[in-house]
Protein backbone atom coordinates (compact mmCIF):
# COMPACT_ATOMS: atom_id res chain seq x y z
CA UNK A 1 0.00 0.00 0.00
CA UNK A 2 1.33 3.41 -0.73
CA UNK A 3 -0.03 6.95 0.33
CA UNK A 4 -0.97 8.01 -3.01
CA UNK A 5 -3.83 5.21 -2.72
CA UNK A 6 -4.58 6.29 0.64
CA UNK A 7 -4.87 9.96 -0.51
CA UNK A 8 -6.70 8.91 -3.66
CA UNK A 9 -9.34 6.77 -1.54
CA UNK A 10 -9.31 10.66 0.86
CA UNK A 11 -10.39 12.39 -1.99
CA UNK A 12 -12.68 10.23 -3.38
CA UNK A 13 -14.35 9.83 -0.04
CA UNK A 14 -14.16 13.51 0.23
CA UNK A 15 -16.29 13.73 -3.26
CA UNK A 16 -18.69 11.40 -1.87
CA UNK A 17 -19.63 13.47 1.00
CA UNK A 18 -19.41 16.84 -0.61
CA UNK A 19 -21.86 15.52 -3.07
CA UNK A 20 -24.35 13.00 -1.72
CA UNK A 21 -24.67 14.90 1.62
CA UNK A 22 -28.27 15.33 1.76
CA UNK A 23 -28.41 11.03 1.07
CA UNK A 24 -26.37 10.63 3.76
CA UNK A 25 -27.48 12.80 6.56
CA UNK A 26 -29.93 11.64 9.54
CA UNK A 27 -31.36 14.75 11.34
CA UNK A 28 -28.28 16.92 10.45
CA UNK A 29 -26.17 13.57 11.27
CA UNK A 30 -23.77 13.48 8.37
CA UNK A 31 -21.59 10.28 7.12
CA UNK A 32 -18.43 10.70 7.65
CA UNK A 33 -15.67 8.68 5.78
CA UNK A 34 -12.49 10.04 6.75
CA UNK A 35 -12.49 8.31 10.49
CA UNK A 36 -12.61 4.78 8.81
CA UNK A 37 -9.97 5.71 5.59
CA UNK A 38 -7.20 6.73 8.18
CA UNK A 39 -8.25 3.78 10.73
CA UNK A 40 -7.71 1.37 7.31
CA UNK A 41 -3.98 3.24 7.40
CA UNK A 42 -3.69 2.69 10.90
CA UNK A 43 -4.44 -0.73 10.82
CA UNK A 44 -2.99 -1.97 7.50
CA UNK A 45 0.16 0.50 6.95
CA UNK A 46 2.99 2.47 8.61
CA UNK A 47 3.02 5.08 11.18
CA UNK A 48 4.13 6.94 8.11
CA UNK A 49 1.35 6.27 6.09
CA UNK A 50 -0.99 6.38 9.24
CA UNK A 51 0.30 10.10 9.74
CA UNK A 52 0.32 10.98 6.18
CA UNK A 53 -3.34 9.65 5.40
CA UNK A 54 -4.26 11.51 9.06
CA UNK A 55 -3.26 14.74 7.82
CA UNK A 56 -4.45 14.85 4.03
CA UNK A 57 -7.60 13.44 5.76
CA UNK A 58 -7.93 16.35 7.84
CA UNK A 59 -7.01 18.58 5.21
CA UNK A 60 -9.86 17.20 2.85
CA UNK A 61 -12.33 17.64 5.38
CA UNK A 62 -11.32 21.02 6.63
CA UNK A 63 -11.14 22.33 3.11
CA UNK A 64 -14.69 22.34 1.68
CA UNK A 65 -15.35 22.68 5.44
CA UNK A 66 -16.61 26.73 6.90
CA UNK A 67 -13.79 24.99 9.23
CA UNK A 68 -10.20 26.35 9.45
CA UNK A 69 -7.56 24.50 8.01
CA UNK A 70 -5.72 22.36 10.40
CA UNK A 71 -8.68 22.44 12.88
CA UNK A 72 -9.35 18.45 12.29
CA UNK A 73 -5.69 17.17 12.35
CA UNK A 74 -4.78 16.55 16.13
CA UNK A 75 -7.80 14.02 16.85
CA UNK A 76 -6.87 12.00 13.41
CA UNK A 77 -3.43 11.75 14.03
CA UNK A 78 -3.36 10.90 17.86
CA UNK A 79 -6.30 8.20 17.63
CA UNK A 80 -4.13 7.01 14.53
CA UNK A 81 -0.95 6.61 16.38
CA UNK A 82 -2.37 4.73 19.41
CA UNK A 83 -4.11 2.14 17.11
CA UNK A 84 -1.02 2.17 14.79
CA UNK A 85 1.23 1.19 18.06
CA UNK A 86 -1.52 -1.59 18.61
CA UNK A 87 -1.68 -2.69 15.19
CA UNK A 88 0.21 -5.96 15.94
CA UNK A 89 -2.37 -6.90 19.30
CA UNK A 90 -5.43 -5.95 16.69
CA UNK A 91 -7.15 -8.14 14.95
CA UNK A 92 -7.93 -5.79 11.52
CA UNK A 93 -10.56 -8.66 10.03
CA UNK A 94 -12.55 -8.45 13.00
CA UNK A 95 -15.83 -6.15 12.80
CA UNK A 96 -15.94 -5.11 16.57
CA UNK A 97 -11.78 -3.45 15.97
CA UNK A 98 -13.43 -1.99 12.71
CA UNK A 99 -16.47 -0.40 14.15
CA UNK A 100 -15.47 0.20 17.81
CA UNK A 101 -12.28 2.16 16.50
CA UNK A 102 -14.28 4.08 13.90
CA UNK A 103 -16.28 5.33 16.49
CA UNK A 104 -13.61 6.46 18.41
CA UNK A 105 -11.66 8.17 15.79
CA UNK A 106 -15.02 9.96 14.76
CA UNK A 107 -16.02 10.92 18.68
CA UNK A 108 -12.42 12.15 19.14
CA UNK A 109 -13.19 14.20 15.91
CA UNK A 110 -16.03 15.70 17.16
CA UNK A 111 -15.37 16.45 20.67
CA UNK A 112 -12.06 18.27 19.54
CA UNK A 113 -14.62 20.38 17.16
CA UNK A 114 -16.88 21.22 19.76
CA UNK A 115 -14.12 22.08 22.67
CA UNK A 116 -12.04 24.67 19.69
CA UNK A 117 -15.59 25.66 18.72
CA UNK A 118 -15.53 27.46 22.45
CA UNK A 119 -13.18 29.36 21.75
CA UNK A 120 -14.58 31.03 18.66
CA UNK A 121 -17.24 34.08 18.05
CA UNK A 122 -19.74 31.51 17.75
CA UNK A 123 -19.61 29.26 20.91
CA UNK A 124 -21.92 25.55 20.51
CA UNK A 125 -23.83 24.75 24.07
CA UNK A 126 -23.67 21.64 24.67
CA UNK A 127 -27.39 20.20 24.53
CA UNK A 128 -28.90 16.95 24.57
CA UNK A 129 -29.27 17.27 20.41
CA UNK A 130 -26.12 18.21 20.18
CA UNK A 131 -24.65 15.45 22.07
CA UNK A 132 -27.55 12.90 20.54
CA UNK A 133 -25.47 14.40 16.98
CA UNK A 134 -22.63 13.71 18.08
CA UNK A 135 -23.46 9.89 19.11
CA UNK A 136 -25.21 9.18 15.38
CA UNK A 137 -21.67 10.80 13.77
CA UNK A 138 -19.73 7.92 15.55
CA UNK A 139 -22.71 5.83 15.19
CA UNK A 140 -22.42 6.50 11.00
CA UNK A 141 -18.97 6.16 10.86
CA UNK A 142 -18.56 2.91 12.75
CA UNK A 143 -21.30 1.46 10.44
CA UNK A 144 -19.95 2.54 7.21
CA UNK A 145 -15.74 1.16 8.31
CA UNK A 146 -16.35 -2.11 7.21
CA UNK A 147 -17.65 -1.79 4.30
CA UNK A 148 -14.95 0.92 3.43
CA UNK A 149 -12.59 -1.54 4.57
CA UNK A 150 -13.84 -4.14 2.11
CA UNK A 151 -13.70 -1.89 -1.09
CA UNK A 152 -10.18 -0.69 -0.08
CA UNK A 153 -9.19 -4.30 0.55
CA UNK A 154 -10.74 -4.99 -3.63
CA UNK A 155 -9.01 -2.06 -4.45
CA UNK A 156 -5.59 -3.13 -3.35
CA UNK A 157 -6.16 -6.86 -4.33
CA UNK A 158 -7.01 -5.64 -7.62
CA UNK A 159 -4.00 -3.41 -7.91
CA UNK A 160 -1.53 -6.29 -6.77
CA UNK A 161 -3.27 -9.37 -9.31
CA UNK A 162 -0.42 -10.74 -11.35
CA UNK A 163 0.40 -14.94 -11.95
CA UNK A 164 0.48 -16.67 -8.94
CA UNK A 165 3.47 -18.90 -8.37
CA UNK A 166 1.66 -22.32 -6.75
CA UNK A 167 4.64 -24.80 -5.07
CA UNK A 168 3.76 -27.82 -4.55
CA UNK A 169 5.37 -30.10 -1.62
CA UNK B 1 12.24 4.89 15.96
CA UNK B 2 9.59 5.08 18.90
CA UNK B 3 10.89 9.00 19.75
CA UNK B 4 10.89 9.85 16.05
CA UNK B 5 7.05 8.37 15.70
CA UNK B 6 5.91 10.67 18.38
CA UNK B 7 8.38 13.38 17.69
CA UNK B 8 6.96 13.92 14.36
CA UNK B 9 3.48 13.76 15.61
CA UNK B 10 3.83 16.40 17.90
CA UNK B 11 5.84 18.51 15.05
CA UNK B 12 2.28 17.98 13.19
CA UNK B 13 0.27 18.61 16.02
CA UNK B 14 2.05 21.78 16.87
CA UNK B 15 1.60 22.93 13.21
CA UNK B 16 -1.90 22.21 13.00
CA UNK B 17 -2.72 24.16 15.74
CA UNK B 18 -0.28 27.22 14.83
CA UNK B 19 -2.11 27.19 12.04
CA UNK B 20 -5.94 27.13 13.25
CA UNK B 21 -5.17 29.49 15.43
CA UNK B 22 -1.85 31.78 14.99
CA UNK B 23 -1.95 32.39 11.11
CA UNK B 24 -4.63 35.23 10.33
CA UNK B 25 -7.76 34.68 9.11
CA UNK B 26 -6.42 36.34 5.21
CA UNK B 27 -3.72 33.61 4.94
CA UNK B 28 -5.23 31.33 5.93
CA UNK B 29 -8.11 31.47 3.38
CA UNK B 30 -5.83 32.14 0.80
CA UNK B 31 -4.54 28.64 2.08
CA UNK B 32 -8.00 27.35 1.64
CA UNK B 33 -8.53 28.58 -1.86
CA UNK B 34 -5.41 27.16 -3.30
CA UNK B 35 -6.73 23.69 -1.59
CA UNK B 36 -10.54 24.49 -2.96
CA UNK B 37 -9.05 24.85 -6.88
CA UNK B 38 -6.99 21.29 -6.18
CA UNK B 39 -10.36 19.47 -4.91
CA UNK B 40 -13.06 21.20 -7.09
CA UNK B 41 -12.73 18.90 -9.74
CA UNK B 42 -13.40 16.22 -7.77
CA UNK B 43 -16.41 17.70 -6.42
CA UNK B 44 -17.69 18.52 -10.17
CA UNK B 45 -17.55 14.92 -10.90
CA UNK B 46 -19.26 14.10 -7.66
CA UNK B 47 -22.26 16.41 -8.92
CA UNK B 48 -22.30 15.37 -12.39
CA UNK B 49 -22.44 11.93 -11.15
CA UNK B 50 -25.15 12.92 -8.82
CA UNK B 51 -26.67 14.83 -11.85
CA UNK B 52 -26.97 11.61 -13.88
CA UNK B 53 -28.19 9.61 -11.19
CA UNK B 54 -31.42 12.42 -10.56
CA UNK B 55 -31.81 12.41 -14.47
CA UNK B 56 -32.12 8.47 -14.63
CA UNK B 57 -34.51 8.33 -11.60
CA UNK B 58 -36.42 11.30 -13.36
CA UNK B 59 -36.60 9.10 -16.47
CA UNK B 60 -37.93 6.02 -15.01
CA UNK B 61 -40.75 8.07 -13.37
CA UNK B 62 -44.13 6.74 -14.76
CA UNK B 63 -46.35 8.22 -17.29
CA UNK B 64 -49.41 9.35 -14.42
CA UNK B 65 -46.94 10.97 -12.44
CA UNK B 66 -45.85 12.99 -15.43
CA UNK B 67 -48.74 13.58 -16.77
CA UNK B 68 -50.04 15.14 -13.49
CA UNK B 69 -46.38 16.98 -12.51
CA UNK B 70 -47.05 18.83 -15.77
CA UNK B 71 -50.72 19.35 -15.20
CA UNK B 72 -49.10 21.31 -12.06
CA UNK B 73 -46.74 22.94 -13.75
CA UNK B 74 -49.25 24.71 -16.60
CA UNK B 75 -51.09 25.51 -13.62
CA UNK B 76 -48.19 27.11 -12.13
CA UNK B 77 -47.13 28.59 -15.21
CA UNK B 78 -50.75 30.17 -16.08
CA UNK B 79 -50.02 31.82 -12.78
CA UNK B 80 -46.66 33.13 -12.70
CA UNK B 81 -47.39 35.08 -16.11
CA UNK B 82 -50.40 36.34 -14.82
CA UNK B 83 -48.29 37.89 -11.89
CA UNK B 84 -45.40 38.79 -14.22
CA UNK B 85 -48.25 40.49 -16.10
CA UNK B 86 -48.92 42.08 -13.07
CA UNK B 87 -45.72 43.13 -11.56
CA UNK B 88 -44.57 44.52 -15.07
CA UNK B 89 -47.76 47.43 -14.37
CA UNK B 90 -46.57 47.83 -10.88
CA UNK B 91 -43.14 47.95 -12.33
CA UNK B 92 -44.32 50.32 -14.95
CA UNK B 93 -45.87 52.48 -12.61
CA UNK B 94 -43.16 53.11 -10.12
CA UNK B 95 -40.61 54.19 -12.38
CA UNK B 96 -43.33 56.99 -13.69
CA UNK B 97 -44.11 57.81 -10.02
CA UNK B 98 -40.19 58.17 -10.07
CA UNK B 99 -39.52 59.90 -12.78
CA UNK B 100 -42.23 62.55 -11.71
CA UNK B 101 -40.41 62.89 -7.88
CA UNK B 102 -37.06 62.94 -9.48
CA UNK B 103 -35.84 59.28 -7.55
CA UNK B 104 -32.72 58.59 -8.89
CA UNK B 105 -32.97 55.35 -10.86
CA UNK B 106 -31.38 52.51 -9.10
CA UNK B 107 -28.66 50.34 -10.81
CA UNK B 108 -30.51 47.34 -12.46
CA UNK B 109 -29.04 44.45 -10.56
CA UNK B 110 -26.99 41.77 -12.25
CA UNK B 111 -27.43 38.00 -11.30
CA UNK B 112 -24.88 35.21 -12.25
CA UNK B 113 -26.73 32.16 -11.88
CA UNK B 114 -24.92 28.63 -10.54
CA UNK B 115 -25.29 25.32 -9.85
CA UNK B 116 -24.90 23.85 -6.09
CA UNK B 117 -21.66 21.25 -6.84
CA UNK B 118 -21.36 20.65 -3.08
CA UNK B 119 -22.40 20.56 0.39
CA UNK B 120 -19.88 20.84 3.36
CA UNK B 121 -18.91 17.62 4.25
CA UNK B 122 -18.85 18.11 8.22
CA UNK B 123 -22.21 18.21 10.33
CA UNK B 124 -21.43 21.23 12.15
CA UNK B 125 -21.35 24.32 9.59
CA UNK B 126 -23.06 25.22 6.86
CA UNK B 127 -21.64 25.78 3.56
CA UNK B 128 -22.57 24.99 -0.33
CA UNK B 129 -20.14 25.42 -3.44
CA UNK B 130 -21.43 26.77 -6.64
CA UNK B 131 -19.77 26.53 -10.12
CA UNK B 132 -19.51 29.83 -10.49
CA UNK B 133 -16.07 31.87 -9.66
CA UNK B 134 -14.42 34.70 -10.76
CA UNK B 135 -14.30 33.71 -14.46
CA UNK B 136 -18.01 34.93 -14.01
CA UNK B 137 -17.31 37.84 -11.78
CA UNK B 138 -18.05 36.29 -8.32
CA UNK B 139 -16.31 38.14 -5.51
CA UNK B 140 -16.31 37.30 -1.86
CA UNK B 141 -19.23 38.55 0.39
CA UNK B 142 -21.68 38.90 -2.22
CA UNK B 143 -25.25 38.04 -1.49
CA UNK B 144 -26.72 34.65 -2.58
CA UNK B 145 -30.31 34.64 -3.51
CA UNK B 146 -32.81 31.88 -4.48
CA UNK B 147 -36.51 33.22 -6.19
CA UNK B 148 -37.70 32.14 -2.94
CA UNK B 149 -34.94 34.36 -1.16
CA UNK B 150 -32.11 34.74 1.05
CA UNK B 151 -29.27 31.75 0.70
CA UNK B 152 -26.29 33.73 2.56
CA UNK B 153 -23.47 34.99 0.92
CA UNK B 154 -20.19 33.94 -1.03
CA UNK B 155 -17.35 33.39 1.69
CA UNK B 156 -14.15 32.05 -0.30
CA UNK B 157 -13.88 32.27 -4.16
CA UNK B 158 -11.32 30.57 -6.74
CA UNK B 159 -11.51 30.91 -10.84
CA UNK B 160 -14.41 28.22 -11.41
CA UNK B 161 -16.03 27.85 -7.65
CA UNK B 162 -17.09 29.82 -4.77
CA UNK B 163 -18.13 28.60 -1.56
CA UNK B 164 -21.15 30.29 -0.14
CA UNK B 165 -22.09 30.71 3.93
CA UNK B 166 -25.85 29.37 3.88
CA UNK B 167 -27.68 32.15 6.65
CA UNK B 168 -28.52 29.36 8.65
CA UNK B 169 -24.63 29.16 9.86
CA UNK B 170 -23.68 30.60 13.10
CA UNK B 171 -21.06 32.67 11.73
CA UNK B 172 -23.76 34.56 9.24
CA UNK B 173 -24.72 37.51 10.32
CA UNK B 174 -27.47 39.42 8.17
CA UNK B 175 -28.79 43.30 8.65
CA UNK B 176 -32.70 42.58 8.64
CA UNK B 177 -36.43 44.32 9.02
CA UNK B 178 -39.62 43.35 10.12
CA UNK B 179 -41.07 43.60 6.60
CA UNK B 180 -44.49 45.03 7.94
CA UNK B 181 -43.37 47.33 11.23
CA UNK B 182 -39.95 48.09 9.69
CA UNK B 183 -38.25 47.28 13.09
CA UNK B 184 -34.88 46.56 12.68
CA UNK B 185 -32.77 43.43 14.14
CA UNK B 186 -29.78 41.70 13.32
CA UNK B 187 -30.11 38.25 11.41
CA UNK B 188 -28.25 34.80 12.74
CA UNK B 189 -27.76 31.01 12.27
CA UNK B 190 -28.12 28.88 14.76
CA UNK B 191 -26.30 25.20 15.73
CA UNK B 192 -28.71 22.56 15.75
CA UNK B 193 -28.95 18.80 17.84
CA UNK B 194 -29.80 16.02 16.19
CA UNK B 195 -33.80 15.69 14.44
CA UNK B 196 -34.41 19.69 14.54
CA UNK B 197 -34.21 22.19 11.35
CA UNK B 198 -31.56 24.05 10.59
CA UNK B 199 -32.34 27.40 11.19
CA UNK B 200 -31.77 31.17 12.33
CA UNK B 201 -32.91 33.90 14.80
CA UNK B 202 -33.35 37.22 14.29
CA UNK B 203 -31.98 39.09 17.42
CA UNK B 204 -31.73 42.95 18.95
CA UNK B 205 -35.47 44.06 17.93
CA UNK B 206 -36.63 47.12 19.68
CA UNK B 207 -38.47 46.22 23.22
CA UNK B 208 -41.16 48.30 22.46
CA UNK B 209 -41.98 46.72 19.33
CA UNK B 210 -45.03 45.23 18.12
CA UNK B 211 -44.36 42.11 15.92
CA UNK B 212 -46.84 39.06 15.07
CA UNK B 213 -45.93 35.30 14.92
CA UNK B 214 -45.34 35.07 11.27
CA UNK B 215 -44.25 38.61 10.15
CA UNK B 216 -41.89 38.63 7.01
CA UNK B 217 -38.88 39.39 7.76
CA UNK B 218 -36.23 40.54 4.90
CA UNK B 219 -32.51 42.09 4.16
CA UNK B 220 -32.64 46.16 5.42
CA UNK B 221 -29.75 47.21 3.09
CA UNK B 222 -27.45 48.05 6.32
CA UNK B 223 -23.89 46.27 6.45
CA UNK B 224 -23.28 46.63 2.97
CA UNK B 225 -23.21 42.82 1.85
CA UNK B 226 -27.16 42.19 0.98
CA UNK B 227 -29.31 44.42 -0.82
CA UNK B 228 -32.36 45.71 0.46
CA UNK B 229 -35.33 43.91 0.33
CA UNK B 230 -34.63 39.67 0.05
CA UNK B 231 -36.60 37.69 2.00
CA UNK B 232 -34.99 35.90 4.57
CA UNK B 233 -37.82 34.53 5.94
CA UNK B 234 -40.89 34.46 8.69
CA UNK B 235 -40.93 34.71 11.91
CA UNK B 236 -42.40 31.45 13.54
CA UNK B 237 -43.68 32.97 16.83
CA UNK B 238 -44.12 36.56 18.26
CA UNK B 239 -40.39 38.11 19.56
CA UNK B 240 -40.08 37.53 23.10
CA UNK B 241 -37.64 39.71 25.05
CA UNK B 242 -35.49 37.03 27.29
CA UNK B 243 -32.75 39.71 28.56
CA UNK B 244 -35.14 42.61 29.14
CA UNK B 245 -33.66 44.70 26.86
CA UNK B 246 -34.25 43.40 23.26
CA UNK B 247 -36.57 40.77 21.77
CA UNK B 248 -35.58 37.71 19.42
CA UNK B 249 -37.08 34.89 17.69
CA UNK B 250 -36.45 31.70 15.76
CA UNK B 251 -36.74 32.60 11.64
CA UNK B 252 -38.11 29.62 9.78
CA UNK B 253 -36.05 30.31 6.22
CA UNK B 254 -38.25 31.46 2.70
CA UNK B 255 -35.56 29.36 0.96
CA UNK B 256 -35.32 25.64 1.15
CA UNK B 257 -31.65 25.85 1.96
CA UNK B 258 -31.33 21.55 2.48
CA UNK B 259 -32.53 21.39 -1.10
CA UNK B 260 -31.10 24.27 -3.23
CA UNK B 261 -29.62 23.01 -6.78
CA UNK B 262 -29.70 26.56 -8.81
CA UNK B 263 -29.09 29.63 -7.20
CA UNK B 264 -28.53 33.23 -8.04
CA UNK B 265 -25.10 35.49 -7.12
CA UNK B 266 -25.73 39.44 -6.73
CA UNK B 267 -23.02 40.99 -8.66
CA UNK B 268 -23.24 44.53 -8.21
Amino acid sequence: MTIWFLIAAAAVAMGIQCSLGPVFNIGGAKLDLMPAIVLYAALTGSWRQTMGAAVVAAFLLDTPSFARLGLSVPPLIIVGLVVNHFQKLLYRDHLIVQCGFAAAFSLAASIWTWLTLQLSDAPLPMSLGVLLKIVVIAALASVVAPLVFRVLDLLRRWRRYGPVNVETF
Amino acid sequence: MLQRRYLAAIGLIILSLLLYFAVPVGPSLKLKMIATRVFSPVLRLGAALRATWDGARHELQSRGVMLEENRQLREKLALQMQEGLRAQELEDENRRLREMVGFRQANPTRLCAAHVIGRDPSSWWKTVFIDAGSAQGVQPNRAVITPAGLVGKTISVTHASACVLLVVDPNCKVSARVERTRDLGIVEGIYTGLGSEPGCRIEFINRDAKIEAFSAVITSGLGGVFPKGIRIGSLERAPASESGLYKGARLRPSADLERIEEVFVILN
